[in-house]
C-alpha cells in the first residue's frame, strides 16, 4: 500500500490517568455514554452485521484528516480513497482448518511479530503479513510442521509488497533457527501467490486507525493504545472476519473510553456502538492477558520506553474499575 | 499438549495473576532496556528473542499428531549461515498443503499441481454422481469459468468434463475452478507459442506471442526469478494491482504462468506504444488525435487514482496504442512502491523527462499529483513532436525545466528556497517563457491546461478527474464523461481517431524501429 501511517509521536508518557471514576471500560458504550448522538443511517444497522460496501458516507472533515496524515494531495480523491479504505471487505468467515488450532495459530502470530520488530520493519506489512496467513489457512489445509513456514513465508510476501528494502531470504532462514530451508521458504512463497492468485493486496486497519484518529482529532497517547489494542486482535482467530476500519474503530474508541473516561468515546457517527461491542471485550481481555506464555510479544513490545510502557498503562487502566469502586 | 492446554486456560482465566506477571515484567524489562535490545542495529547471526520457543511449541503440537516430528538441529544458533544451508533436509519437498502429494507431470510446477486436485482427477464417487447430467455446452463452461468468449477449449476437454466435473448447476469451489482451468491450459506455458523478442531488459524479457486458446496475439514478458530470493517485488506489486484495475484504459493482464525458474505475465497485446506511433507519423499528430490519447490517458489514471495507485513511471514507451486508437497505461512496475530507490533501477532504464522537479529535488511525497507532471509533458510531446525537458542527468533535467518555466522562487514555489538541492545547484534566474512558442500547435485550451498540469507545487497541479472535465475536450461531447469504466471511448460514434498528417504508409516496414520496440513492457 501506498500511504504509510504517520508514526507515532515523541515521549509524551501516557501518564497517570485521570482522577475521575470510570466505569468500567468493558461496559458497552451505549450504556456508558449518557447519549451519544447517532449519525443518520447507522441506527438501521441491526446488530453484529457487517456493513455493505458503498453504505458509508464520507464523514465531514475527511479532507482535513487526510491532510493531517500528510495525504493533501489526495482532496480530490478523498472520498473514494475513504470508501477504498474503510470499506474494505473482510475475509469471509471461516473456521481455521481441522489441524490449526486458534492457539497454533496465536503462537504464528506472536512468533511473526517478534521477527517482525526484529527486522524493524513497517506496521502495514505485519497486517498484511497476517491477512496473508489467513487468507490461506481459508484456503487451504496445512501441516502443522509447517505452519511456521506459512507463516515466515507470508512475511516475506508482505515484505516485497509493503517494504523498501527487503529482508534476506536467508535472515529469515536464519530467524528460524533453520526449521525450513531457503529452498522451502522460495517454495513456499510460490505456493502463496499461487494459491492467493497474487491478490496480495489489502489496505491493512492501520491507515483506517490513522483516518479515524485524525477525524476525531485524538491525541498521541489516545492512537498509541489504540495502536496498542489494534495490534492485540492480530492473535485473535475471529479478528481476521472484521472489517479493517469496524477494527479500527473499536480499538480506537477502546482507547478514548480508557483514557478519556466513559462518554467520550469515538464519536459514533460511522459505526455504531452495536457495531463495535463485540470487538472490543476481545482486545481488552488480550491486554488483560498479559505477557502470556506464546503471547507475549506485543505485551512486551508495548512495555518498552519507545512505547512508552503502552502495555502495561493499559492493563493498569482496565484493571482499575473491576478493583472495586476507589 | 494438555499442559499447553491448561496453561493457557490458567492465564485465560487469570486476570488475578497479573500482577505478579506485570512486576515480574517490570524486571524483565529493566534488564532488557541495560542491554538496549530494541536499538540494537541488525545482527546477522543475533539470536532472535524467542524463536525457539514457538518452533518447540510447534513440535509439541506436532509430536501429538500422527507425525512424528522431523528432528531438526536445534542448537546452531548463532553458527554459520553456512551450517545452517547444508543441513540435510528429510523433507525438502514443500509439503504445506496436504492433498497435493503427487506431483504434477512436468515436475514441480505449481500449475501442474493445481490439475491434480482431487475434485478432478478422484477417482471415487464421482462418476456416479454425474451420469444423469446434461450435456455441457461450451458456453456453460464459458459462464462458469468465466472465460472470455472467443476462447476455443481443447479438443476432448468437454468429454472429459462430462465424466468427471461435479454436478454442473452447483456453484464452484475456487478450487475446482483453478483446477479446470488449468486443466484448458491457464497457467500452462505450453499454453503459448513465443513468436518474437520484443525487448529485453534488466529483469524481464518481452515476447510477441500467440495464445493456443484463443489464437489472440499476446504480449509475454518472462521475468527471471532471482535463486535467492523469488520473485522480485516490482513483478509481485504489478501482478497482485493489475488483479485489481480493470479498465478500458488499462493493460489487461491475461494470466500468470508461475515456475520455479521464471514468472510468465501474460498481457494483451497492443500494436505499438505512443513512441512507436509518434514515430511512425513523424512526429506530426492530428490534433484531434492529441485529444484523444490524452483524454484516455487521464481515464486510466483517474481510475487508478481513485484506487490510491499511482503509476510513477509515466512515459511514451508505458502507452500502449491499438489500431483502433485506444490508449492503455502498461507496466505498473513501480506503481506504489513506496519509493524509488534509485539504485534499484539501472539508470538507463529509469527516464529523467517525465520527473516532476519535486521529485528531482529529493522530494519523496507519495501523492498522485506526482503522475500529473508527466502527464503535462507526455501531452506537449504529442503536441509539438519532440520531448519537452529531454535531460541527461538530474541537473540537466532542472535546468531545462527552469530554462522553460523561469527558475522558481520562494514567491513562485514556496518552500524551494529551504531546499538544499536546489541552493546547491545554484541555478541562473530564468524568466518563464510563453509556451505557445513552444507548441504552436496547441490552441489556448490547450495551452491553458498544460500549464495546469506544468505546476512546480505538487498540490497545486489539476488532478486527473479534474482535468477531465476541462474545456479543452468540450469539442469530444458530453457522452465520454458517463461512459462505464469498462468500455473504449472509440464504443461512442462520435468519438474517431483521424489520420495522422505525417502517418506513413504501411508498405513502409516497421523494421527501422525494431530495436528498440516495447521498453515499455520492460523493468
Amino acid at each position: 500500500m501506498l500511504v504509510r501511517c504517520s508514526r507515532q509521536g515523541p515521549a509524551s508518557g501516557l501518564g497517570p490517568p485521570s482522577r475521575r471514576p470510570h466505569p468500567s471500560p468493558l461496559q458497552s458504550p451505549a450504556a456508558a455514554s449518557p447519549a451519544p448522538p447517532s449519525a443518520p443511517g447507522s441506527d438501521s444497522i441491526p446488530e453484529g452485521t457487517s456493513v455493505s460496501p458503498g453504505r458509508r458516507e464520507r464523514p465531514p472533515g475527511l479532507a482535513e484528516a487526510l491532510s493531517a496524515l500528510g495525504l493533501e494531495g489526495e482532496r480530490e480523491y478523498a472520498g473514494d480513497i475513504f470508501a477504498e479504505v474503510m470499506v474494505c471487505r473482510a475475509l469471509p468467515w471461516s473456521a481455521l482448518p481441522r489441524t490449526v488450532t486458534p492457539e497454533m495459530r496465536a503462537l504464528v502470530v506472536d512468533w511473526l511479530i517478534q521477527v517482525h520488530e526484529y527486522l524493524g520493519l513497517a506496521g502495514d506489512t505485519l497486517y498484511l503479513a497476517v491477512h496473508l496467513l489467513d487468507a490461506y489457512l481459508r484456503a487451504r489445509r496445512v501441516r502443522l510442521h509447517r505452519l511456521q513456514l506459512l507463516g515466515v513465508a507470508c512475511l516475506f510476501v508482505a515484505c516485497k509488497m509493503e517494504e523498501c528494502v527487503l529482508p534476506e531470504s536467508a535472515s529469515l532462514c536464519l530467524l528460524g533457527a533453520g526449521s525450513f530451508s531457503r529452498a522451502e521458504l522460495l517454495r513456499a512463497e510460490r505456493r502463496i501467490l499461487s494459491r492467493l492468485d497474487f491478490r496480495l493486496h489489502h489496505p491493512g486497519p492501520l491507515l483506517c486507525l490513522g483516518l479515524l484518529a485524525a477525524l476525531a482529532g485524538s491525541s498521541p497517547q489516545v492512537m498509541l493504545l489504540a495502536t496498542y489494542f489494534l495490534e492485540l486482535s492480530l492473535l485473535e482467530a475471529e479478528a481476521a472476519g472484521w472489517e479493517p476500519g469496524r477494527r479500527a474503530a473499536a480499538a480506537l474508541s477502546l482507547a478514548h473510553r480508557l483514557l478519556d473516561g466513559a462518554g467520550s468515546g469515538l464519536e459514533p457517527s460511522l459505526y455504531s456502538p452495536a457495531e463495535l461491542r463485540p470487538l472490543e471485550p476481545c482486545m481488552a481481555r488480550a491486554a488483560l492477558r498479559g505477557p502470556a506464555p506464546g503471547r507475549a510479544a506485543i505485551f512486551l513490545k508495548y512495555a518498552r520506553p519507545q512505547r512508552q510502557g503502552t502495555s502495561l498503562a493499559a492493563a493498569r487502566l482496565l484493571r482499575r474499575p473491576q478493583t472495586g469502586p476507589p | 499438549m494438555k499442559k499447553f492446554k491448561r496453561r493457557l486456560s490458567l492465564t485465560l482465566r487469570g486476570s488475578q495473576t497479573i500482577d505478579e506477571s506485570l512486576s515480574e515484567l517490570a524486571e524483565q524489562m529493566t534488564i532488557e532496556e541495560n542491554s538496549s535490545k530494541d536499538n540494537e542495529p541488525i545482527v546477522k547471526n543475533g539470536r532472535p528473542p524467542t524463536s525457539h520457543s514457538m518452533h518447540s511449541f510447534l513440535h509439541q503440537y506436532t509430536g501429538s499428531f500422527k507425525k512424528p516430528p522431523l528432528r531438526r538441529p536445534h542448537s546452531v544458533i548463532g553458527g554459520s549461515l553456512g551450517s545452517f544451508m547444508a543441513m540435510p533436509r528429510n523433507g525438502s519437498r514443500l509439503d504445506i498443503v496436504h492433498e497435493n502429494l503427487k506431483m504434477g507431470s512436468d515436475g514441480e510446477s505449481d500449475q501442474a499441481s493445481g490439475t491434480s486436485s482431487d475434485e478432478v482427477q478422484s477417482p471415487t464417487g464421482v462418476c456416479l454422481r454425474n451420469r444423469i447430467h446434461r450435456r455441457i455446452s461450451m458456453e456453460d463452461l464459458n459462464k462458469r469459468l468465466s472465460l472470455p468468449a472467443d476462447i476455443r477449449i481443447p479438443d476432448g476437454y468437454l468429454e472429459k468434463l462430462q465424466i468427471n466435473s461435479p454436478p454442473f448447476d452447483q456453484p464452484m469451489s475456487r478450487r475446482s475452478r483453478r483446477a479446470s482451468l488449468s486443466e484448458i491450459g491457464f497457467g500452462k506455458m505450453e499454453t503459448y507459442i513465443k513468436l518474437e523478442k520484443l525487448g529485453e531488459g534488466t529483469y524481464a524479457t518481452v515476447y510477441k506471442g500467440r495464445s493456443k486458446l484463443t489464437e489472440n496475439l499476446v504480449a509475454l514478458k518472462e521475468i527471471r526469478l532471482e535463486h535467492e530470493e523469488g520473485a522480485p517485488c516490482t513483478a509481485i506489486r504489478e501482478v497482485s494491482l493489475l488483479k485489481d484495475l480493470k479498465h478500458a484504459n488499462i493493460v489487461t493482464l491475461h494470466d500468470i504462468v508461475h515456475t520455479d525458474k521464471s514468472l510468465t505475465l501474460v498481457f494483451e497485446y497492443l500494436d505499438k506504444d505512443l513512441k512507436q506511433y509518434m514515430d511512425d507519423c513523424g512526429n506530426i499528430m492530428s490534433m484531434h488525435n492529441v485529444k484523444l490519447f490524452l483524454y484516455q490517458i487521464l481515464r486510466g489514471l483517474a481510475y487508478c487514482h481513485r484506487r490510491k495507485v499511482l503509476h510513477r513511471d509515466l512515459k511514451p514507451q508505458n502507452l500502449l496504442i491499438n489500431e483502433k486508437g485506444e490508449l492503455k497505461l502498461a507496466d505498473f512496475g513501480l506503481a506504489r512502491a513506496k519509493s524509488v530507490p534509485t539504485k534499484t533501477y539501472s539508470n538507463e532504464v529509469v527516464t529523467l523527462w517525465y520527473r516532476p522537479p519535486d521529485v528531482l529535488l529529493g522530494s519523496s511525497e507519495y501523492s498522485t499529483q506526482i503522475d500529473m507532471w508527466g502527464v503535462g509533458c507526455i501531452f506537449f510531446e504529442m503536441a509539438s513532436g519532440r520531448p519537452l525537458f529531454p535531460g541527461s542527468t538530474v541537473e540537466d533535467e532542472l535546468h531545462l525545466i527552469f530554462r522553460l518555466l523561469g527558475t522558481p522562487s520562494q514567491e513562485t514555489w514556496p518552500g524551494v528556497s529551504s531546499n538544499d538541492e536546489f541552493k546547491n545547484y545554484n541555478f541562473p534566474k530564468y524568466k518563464p517563457q510563453p509556451l505557445i512558442n513552444h507548441a504552436p500547435r496547441l490552441d489556448s485550451e490547450g495551452i491553458e491546461l498544460i500549464t495546469k498540469f506544468l505546476q512546480y507545487e505538487s498540490k497545486k497541479r489539476v488532478s486527473a478527474e479534474e482535468a477531465m472535465k476541462h474545456v479543452y475536450f468540450r469539442s469530444l461531447g458530453p457522452r465520454i464523461h458517463t461512459l462505464p469504466e469498462s468500455v473504449s471511448i472509440f464504443s461512442l460514434k462520435e468519438i474517431q481517431l483521424q489520420k495522422d498528417p505525417g502517418f506513413r504508409n504501411s508498405s513502409y516496414p516497421e523494421t527501422g524501429h525494431g530495436k528498440n520496440r516495447r521498453q515499455s513492457m520492460l523493468f
